[in-house]
C-alpha cells in the first residue's frame, strides 16, 4: 500500500487515506507522514484566496472553502455582509442554541428567578442552608455565563456567516461590559444577543443607542445610579472616549460632565414590576434592551440647561436629549474616523493607512453610519485588495483557538465547549470576563509575549489530544465527571477513535500559506498528534 | 509637638523649598544587588482613602459617607495615625502600617503624571512610557521606563533583567532589549518533551519571532523550576494567602533567585471605584487590604537581607476627585499617592512638596494637585539604587528635574 502511493491515482488515495484513518492509533508511524507528502485531493485554493478567508472569517474549514469557490470572492464577501441570524448554522446546533435556557427565558424572568433565590437565602437560617443556597446561586450565575460563551464558540465555529462571528466578538468587545458587575452575569446574554448582535453589519446610531438603553451597560458603567444631584461621570466619558469619539476626539472635561448630566435618569428598573414613572426613550425604535427593565426616570433627570459638544440644550429638556446627544456623537466627524480606524485595525493592519480610513470615515459619514457599507469600502479599497497586509495579523487568543477548532473540528460540531473556553482563559483572553471597558487590545503589541508563544504550544498539543473530550456530550459528562470517572474516560477513548482528524484535508487547505521550512519540519514529524501539533504550532497558523 | 504645629511645618517647609538639594554629582549605588519591583494600580486608586488627610476638616466635608474616621484607638475603622495630619487607612494595619513605623515605607502625596486627560487607559500608558510630556513629538509607544532602565544598566555592565508578571508586555517594559513575561496565576509548567522544544525551535529558525519563542520556552523552564523548589521550601505552613499574596511570594522567589530576574513590573486592577467604594470596609478597604497582604508576603518571601536591597514602588495612573460623587464613590481626577517601601530605605515619612487642603488648594476644584512629578520621584529612586549618572537618569526619564526626595 505505501510503496504505491507516490503514483496512486486520486481514487486509490482516497482509499490508502481511509485505511490510514482507520489505522489511526495502531499504525501512527506508517500513516502520519502522508500528508506532507501527499499529493493534493481537491483543488487546493491559492495563497491569496486563502489569506483573504482568513481575514475575514475565524480561519478556513473545508466547508468555507467550498462555499468560496462556488460563488467566488464578490459574491462571497456580498452574502457575508448581510446580517443572517444562525441561518448559517447546522440544524442540530441551532436546536442546541434554542434549548439553552439563555434562550428560552429572557432577562425579566431570570432576574426574578434570582430576586427568589435571594429571598430563600435571606429566610434561610442556619449556616448550612444558606451556604448551599449561596452555591447553587453562584453555580446558576456560572452556567448562564456559560451558556453565553457556548453560544458564541459554536457559532463562530459553525456558522457559514463567519463575517457576522467575528463583528459580534468585535462590537461586544468594544461596547464591552463585565459578568461580575452586579446582575449582568444574567443579563449578559440577552445584551449580546439583542443589544449587539442584530445590528453588527447595521448602523452604527442602532448599536450605540441599543447599548445606551440596556441595563448591562448601564450597570456596568454605573449611569443606573447617574441622578440628578448625584451626578456620576463614569459612563458619560467612556461613550466618549472609547465607544464614539476616541481619546483624541476633541471632547472637554465639560463636556463629559454636560453628558453626564444629560445622562442622569437614565437607568433600569430591576423591581419586575415594569418602570414605574419612567418612560422608554422617544423616537428610539431600535430600543432593544428588555423594556421592562431599562428605565428613563424623569424625576431623576437633570432638566437644567447644559452645552455639550458646542450645542445648546435649553432647559426643561428630557429623554429627547439622550437621543439628541447620541446623535450629535454619532455625526461627528471624529466617531466615523475613530470607529472606521478601530474596523480597519482589526481587519486590515495594526497600523491602517490612513487613506484607507479616510475613504471609510467617507462612506461612515455618507452612509449614516452603515457598517456594512463601511466594511465594504475597506475590503474594496487598493491596500486590501493588493493582499500586503494580508496573513500578517497576529491572531488574538479567541482566533487563534477558534481557528484551531475550525480547521480541525469544522465539520462536526463538538459537544463539548469546556476544554476550548480553557484554552481561551489559558492565553488570557476570557470570554465576558474583561474587567476595563476598553476591552481587549486588537493589535501584535496587545498578545505577543513570551508567555503567549510557550503557552500556544502547549494549547496546540492539547487541542489535538481532546479531540474525545470535545466529542462527549457535556451534559453527559457533567454527570460522570462526579460519579464515574472511568466510564467517562472509556467514552472520551471512543469519541476520539470515532472522530478522527483528516489531517490530508487539513493539509490541502493549508499547504499553499506554509513556507518551505515548515513543511519540512512537518515532514520529520513521527506521528499524527506531532504533525498536528507543531502544524497548530507553525509560524503561519499564528498569523491571520 | 501638636498637630497644628506639624502642618504649619509642613507647609513652610514646602513654601520655602528647604526639603530640596540639587546634586552637583550622582550619589553612588547604596545597595549591593538591587531588586526593584514597579507596582501599577489600574483604574486610578483613591489615594485620599489610603493617606488619610484626618487633620483638614475639608476632607470630612468633601466626603461625607466615604471618608475615614480621625484616628481613634477605640474605632478599628479608623485611621492609623502617622503624624502631620495624615492617617493610613485601617486596612494596611498589618501591613503598609507595620512598614512605615520601621521606617521600610515612605509616601509622595501630590504625585503623579502631569496626564490631563483623565483616561484610564492614556494615562496608564504615558506614566508607563515616561517619556517627557513637554516633547512634542508624541508618544513612542515603543519605548517604555522600564526598558530604559534595564538597558542602561545593561550597558554599565551591570548583570540586570527584567521580567514583566503580566499577561503581555504592557507599555512600560516595551523597548529594545528583549523582555519575558510570565503569568503566575495558575500553574507554569515547563516543556519537558526535549523533542518538542528542539522542533519548535526549527520551526521558528530564521523568523522574526524567534527570539520570543525561545525566550517563552525558556523563561518556564526556569520559572517552573524555581517555583518547584520553592513550592517544597514553602510548605512551612503558611496560612492560606489570598491570590495576590501568593503571586507575589512566587515573584519574591523568582527575584531572589540569583539566576534570575532583578527587575520587576506587576499590574493590579480593580481600583475605579465610581459606586460604593466603601470607607473602613467595602470594596476598596478589600483591595487595599490584599494589596497590603500581597506586599508583606513579598518582603517576607524575601527575607530580611533581601528585602534591605529591594525597592517596591506602587503607583496609579492618576487620583480621584477629592468630593465624593452621588454614588459614595469617587470619579477620575489627578494627583495621587505613591508607595516607596524598602527593607533598607529611609522610610516612615512624607516625601516630597506638600500643601494644605482646602477647597482653594484643589486643581480644577475637584482634584488634588499635583506637586511632585511621578519621573521625578523615580528618578530619585533610582539613582540612589543604582548610582546612576545624569546621561543615564536622562535615558530613562529623559527631561525630568532631578530632586532629592531623601527616601533612598
Amino acid at each position: 500500500m505505501l510503496q504505491g502511493f507516490n503514483h496512486a491515482s486520486v481514487f486509490d488515495m482516497k482509499s490508502i487515506r481511509d485505511a490510514c484513518l482507520h489505522l489511526l492509533v495502531s499504525l501512527l508511524f506508517i500513516c502520519a507522514p502522508l500528508p506532507a507528502q501527499a499529493e493534493s485531493l481537491a483543488t487546493p485554493l491559492n495563497k491569496a484566496d486563502l489569506l483573504f478567508l482568513n481575514r475575514v472569517t475565524y480561519g478556513v474549514n473545508a466547508s468555507t472553502v467550498e462555499q468560496y469557490k462556488k460563488l467566488g470572492r464578490e459574491r462571497f464577501l456580498q452574502n457575508q455582509l448581510v446580517f443572517r441570524g444562525d441561518d448559517g448554522l447546522p440544524a442540530g446546533v441551532r436546536q442546541r442554541i434554542a434549548d439553552m435556557d439563555i434562550s428560552r427565558l429572557g432577562p425579566a424572568q431570570l432576574l426574578a428567578e434570582r430576586h427568589l433565590a435571594e429571598q430563600q437565602l435571606k429566610a434561610a437560617t442556619d449556616a448550612d442552608s444558606r451556604g448551599k443556597l449561596q452555591q447553587a446561586l453562584n453555580q446558576r450565575s456560572n452556567a448562564l455565563v456559560l451558556q453565553s460563551a457556548e453560544r458564541r464558540v459554536l457559532r463562530a465555529v459553525y456558522s457559514d456567516n463567519q463575517l457576522q462571528e467575528l463583528l459580534t466578538w468585535f462590537w461586544f468587545n468594544h461596547f464591552n461590559v463585565f459578568q461580575y458587575k452586579g446582575y449582568d452575569n444574567l443579563l449578559m446574554a440577552d445584551y449580546e444577543e439583542h443589544a449587539i448582535r442584530p445590528h453588527v453589519l447595521g448602523k452604527f446610531r442602532d448599536l450605540l443607542l441599543a447599548t445606551m438603553t440596556h441595563p448591562a451597560m448601564l450597570i456596568y458603567l454605573d449611569n443606573a445610579q447617574n441622578a440628578a444631584g448625584a451626578v456620576n461621570e463614569n459612563y458619560a466619558r467612556e461613550i466618549m472616549e472609547l465607544h464614539t469619539l476616541g481619546v483624541n476626539g476633541g471632547y472637554t472635561q465639560s463636556d463629559v460632565e454636560n453628558l453626564a448630566r444629560i445622562l442622569t435618569g437614565v437607568g433600569v428598573d430591576l423591581s419586575g414590576k415594569g418602570c414605574r414613572g419612567g418612560q422608554v426613550l422617544p423616537g428610539n425604535a431600535v430600543a432593544s434592551g428588555p423594556e421592562d427593565l431599562f428605565c428613563f426616570n424623569p424625576k431623576r433627570h437633570d432638566r437644567s440647561a447644559k452645552t455639550f459638544l458646542g450645542q445648546d440644550f435649553p432647559a426643561g429638556g428630557g429623554a429627547d436629549e439622550v437621543v439628541r446627544a447620541a446623535d450629535l456623537l454619532v455625526r461627528q466627524p471624529a466617531t466615523a474616523r475613530f470607529i472606521s480606524r478601530e474596523l480597519a485595525v482589526y481587519f486590515l493592519d495594526d497600523d491602517p493607512p490612513q487613506g484607507v480610513v479616510d475613504a471609510m470615515a467617507k462612506t461612515f459619514g455618507q452612509s449614516d453610519g452603515d457598517i456594512a457599507k463601511t466594511l465594504n469600502t475597506l475590503f474594496h479599497s487598493a491596500a486590501f485588495r493588493s493582499g500586503k497586509y494580508l496573513g500578517s495579523k497576529y491572531k488574538d487568543p479567541v482566533q487563534y483557538v477558534l481557528s484551531s477548532l475550525r480547521l480541525l473540528y469544522g465539520d462536526q460540531p463538538i459537544q463539548d465547549v469546556r476544554p476550548a473556553l480553557n484554552w481561551i482563559n489559558q492565553l488570557g483572553e476570557p470570554l465576558y470576563a474583561h474587567l476595563t471597558p476598553d476591552g481587549y487590545g486588537l493589535r501584535k503589541q496587545d498578545w505577543l509575549s513570551a508567555d503567549q508563544m510557550a503557552k500556544r504550544f502547549q494549547v496546540a498539543r492539547a487541542i489535538f489530544w481532546n479531540a474525545g473530550t470535545l466529542y462527549t456530550s457535556e451534559p453527559l459528562a457533567r454527570a460522570l465527571e462526579t460519579t464515574d470517572k472511568k466510564h467517562l474516560q472509556d467514552l472520551r477513548n471512543a469519541a476520539r477513535i470515532a472522530h478522527p482528524i483528516d489531517s490530508f484535508g487539513i493539509y490541502d487547505l493549508m499547504r499553499p500559506l506554509l513556507s518551505d521550512n515548515t513543511s519540512s519540519v512537518l515532514r520529520k514529524s513521527l506521528s499524527m498528534d506531532e504533525w498536528n501539533s507543531l502544524l497548530l504550532s507553525s509560524p503561519e497558523f499564528m498569523y491571520r | 509637638m501638636n498637630r497644628r504645629q506639624f502642618l504649619l511645618h509642613g507647609v513652610a517647609a514646602a513654601s520655602l523649598g528647604l526639603s530640596w538639594k540639587t546634586w552637583a554629582m550622582p550619589a553612588p549605588a547604596r545597595m549591593a544587588a538591587p531588586r526593584l519591583l514597579v507596582v501599577m494600580l489600574r483604574g486610578a486608586y483613591d489615594g485620599a482613602s489610603l493617606l488619610v488627610p484626618h487633620g483638614f476638616p475639608f476632607y470630612y466635608a468633601a466626603r461625607p459617607t466615604i471618608a475615614i474616621a480621625r484616628p481613634d484607638p477605640a474605632n478599628p475603622g479608623a485611621a492609623l495615625d502617622i503624624g502631620q495630619g495624615y492617617g493610613l487607612h485601617p486596612a494596611v494595619a498589618p501591613s503598609l502600617h507595620k512598614f512605615f513605623q520601621a521606617r521600610q515605607a515612605a509616601l509622595v502625596p501630590f504625585s503623579g503624571s502631569q496626564d490631563l486627560s483623565r483616561s484610564h487607559f492614556q494615562s496608564q500608558d504615558v506614566m508607563e512610557l515616561g517619556q517627557n510630556p513637554n516633547d512634542k513629538g508624541g508618544l513612542d509607544y515603543a519605548s517604555g521606563f522600564l526598558n530604559r532602565l534595564v538597558g542602561v544598566l545593561q550597558q554599565g555592565g551591570k548583570k540586570m533583567s527584567g521580567m514583566s508578571f503580566t499577561a503581555s508586555i504592557t507599555p512600560v517594559f516595551k523597548g529594545s532589549v528583549e523582555i519575558p513575561n510570565i503569568v503566575l496565576q495558575g500553574q507554569v509548567n515547563a516543556m519537558t518533551d526535549t523533542r518538542q522544544v528542539q522542533m519548535l525551535e526549527t520551526l521558528y529558525q530564521g523568523q522574526r519571532m524567534r527570539d520570543v519563542v525561545e525566550e517563552g520556552i525558556r523563561t518556564r523552564q526556569q520559572v517552573s523550576a524555581v517555583l518547584e523548589k520553592e513550592m517544597k521550601e514553602a510548605s512551612r505552613g503558611a496560612a492560606q494567602a489570598n491570590s495576590l499574596e501568593k503571586v507575589a511570594r512566587s515573584i519574591a522567589a523568582l527575584m531572589s533567585d540569583s539566576s534570575a530576574y532583578s527587575i520587576g513590573f506587576v499590574d493590579v486592577g480593580g481600583w475605579d471605584t465610581h459606586v460604593n467604594q466603601g470607607a473602613a470596609t467595602g470594596a476598596l478597604a478589600t483591595n487595599l487590604a490584599n494589596l497590603g497582604n500581597g506586599l508583606s508576603g513579598f518582603a517576607d518571601e524575601l527575607g530580611a537581607e533581601g528585602w534591605r536591597n529591594t525597592v517596591v514602588v506602587v503607583m496609579s495612573e492618576f487620583g480621584r476627585t477629592f468630593h465624593e460623587n452621588g454614588n459614595r464613590g469617587t470619579d477620575h481626577g489627578h494627583g495621587n499617592t505613591m508607595w516607596i517601601l524598602g527593607g533598607g530605605i529611609s522610610g516612615g515619612k512624607l516625601a516630597g512638596e506638600q500643601t494644605e487642603l482646602s477647597e482653594k488648594t484643589l486643581f480644577q476644584s475637584r482634584d488634588l494637585p499635583l506637586l511632585n512629578d511621578y519621573r521625578s520621584v523615580l528618578s530619585h529612586v533610582f539613582s540612589r539604587m543604582y548610582g546612576l549618572n545624569a546621561g543615564q537618569l536622562d535615558t530613562v526619564f529623559p527631561g525630568s528635574s532631578i530632586r532629592d526626595y531623601g527616601i533612598v
